[in-house]
């Protein structure tokens, strides 16, 4: 009785809006709440110099135009969603929909405002390295990654059906493919 | 009260054959071995979810409105429930 209720609850964690929106929401409508949320993000970040190097690194510096805010978070919601399309094409028995993939993608991202948003309160805004601010700033960015990545495997998960290790595989194999591509697109367009 | 059809055995849970059927206007009763139709092997869910399929002439953007779901949320239950069709049958044979 214990052991059903508990997996009761942890169904009801797993399907809660926080972490699987993409029951209620995919397709057109997350891809436009998506692209919304991206521009925000992109100008947030513009406005406090917060660099996102494809997924898994962050820099700050207030160096750079708009446009390069902009394009690190369109480039890496494109090849990361095109990575995720691609598995779920060659492992899904499902019709995958272009726009369910990409949708729920970009939704995913979401999180990531965190950090932009924390750098707009002055302490945030330059700090010392190893101080109470950096450390804030990190534990602040590790979760916004950890929920984006919950919710970018669900978002896949949903978009393709996939199920147990082929779901599990595919999702690592398509982030880390796409994690090198941003990177090298990047390193060139720094370097022009 | 609305009574839920079991499908399989309490004591050994193998599945449930149809041994005998009885018309409550004339009181025949019809003894056999029956198989259950695939449909009624399914659980109460998927069987209300087909129906739901059918009132909304297999359109699933309509389902999905209906259910307040995502288009792809009800395409996977569509697709998972085809699997356990594909399944019993396979049994079946």
């Amino acid at each position: 009785m214990i052991l059903l209720e508990q997996s009761k609850n942890l169904r009801l964690m797993e399907n809660s809006f926080w972490i699987n929106p993409f029951i209620k929401i995919a397709g057109f409508r997350s891809l436009i709440y998506g692209l919304l949320g991206l521009l925000l993000i992109a100008v947030v970040a513009y406005l406090t110099g917060t660099h996102f190097y494809g997924f898994s690194d962050l820099g700050f510096a207030k160096d750079s135009e708009f446009w390069l805010y902009a394009l690190e978070q369109l480039l890496s919601w494109v090849l990361i969603s095109l990575c995720l399309y691609v598995s779920g094409l060659l492992f899904s028995n499902t019709k995958l929909r272009v726009v369910d993939v990409f949708g729920t993608n970009i939704l995913a991202r979401m999180p990531l405002l965190l950090v932009p948003l924390v750098r707009l309160i002055p302490p945030f805004q330059s700090f010392v390295f190893q101080s109470v601010e950096m450390y804030l700033l990190l534990g602040i960015y590790v979760l916004s990654l950890a929920w984006t990545m919950v919710l970018m495997f669900n978002g896949f998960k949903i978009s393709s059906n996939l199920k147990g290790i082929r779901l599990i595989a595919s999702f690592i194999i398509s982030i880390v493919v796409a994690e090198i591509l941003i990177r090298l697109i990047l390193n060139s367009i720094y370097y022009l | 009260m609305n009574k839920k059809l079991p499908l399989s055995c309490p004591s050994c849970e193998n599945l449930l054959q149809v041994k005998q059927l009885y018309c409550d206007q004339c009181e025949t009763t019809v003894t056999g071995l029956y198989s259950l139709p695939i449909i009624s092997q399914l659980s109460m869910d998927e069987q209300k979810f087909i129906l739901d399929f059918v009132k909304t002439s297999g359109s699933l953007k309509d389902m999905a409105k209906k259910m307040k779901l995502s288009y792809p949320t009800v395409r996977n239950r569509l697709d998972d429930i085809i699997g356990a069709i594909e399944k019993l049958e396979a049994d079946g044979e």
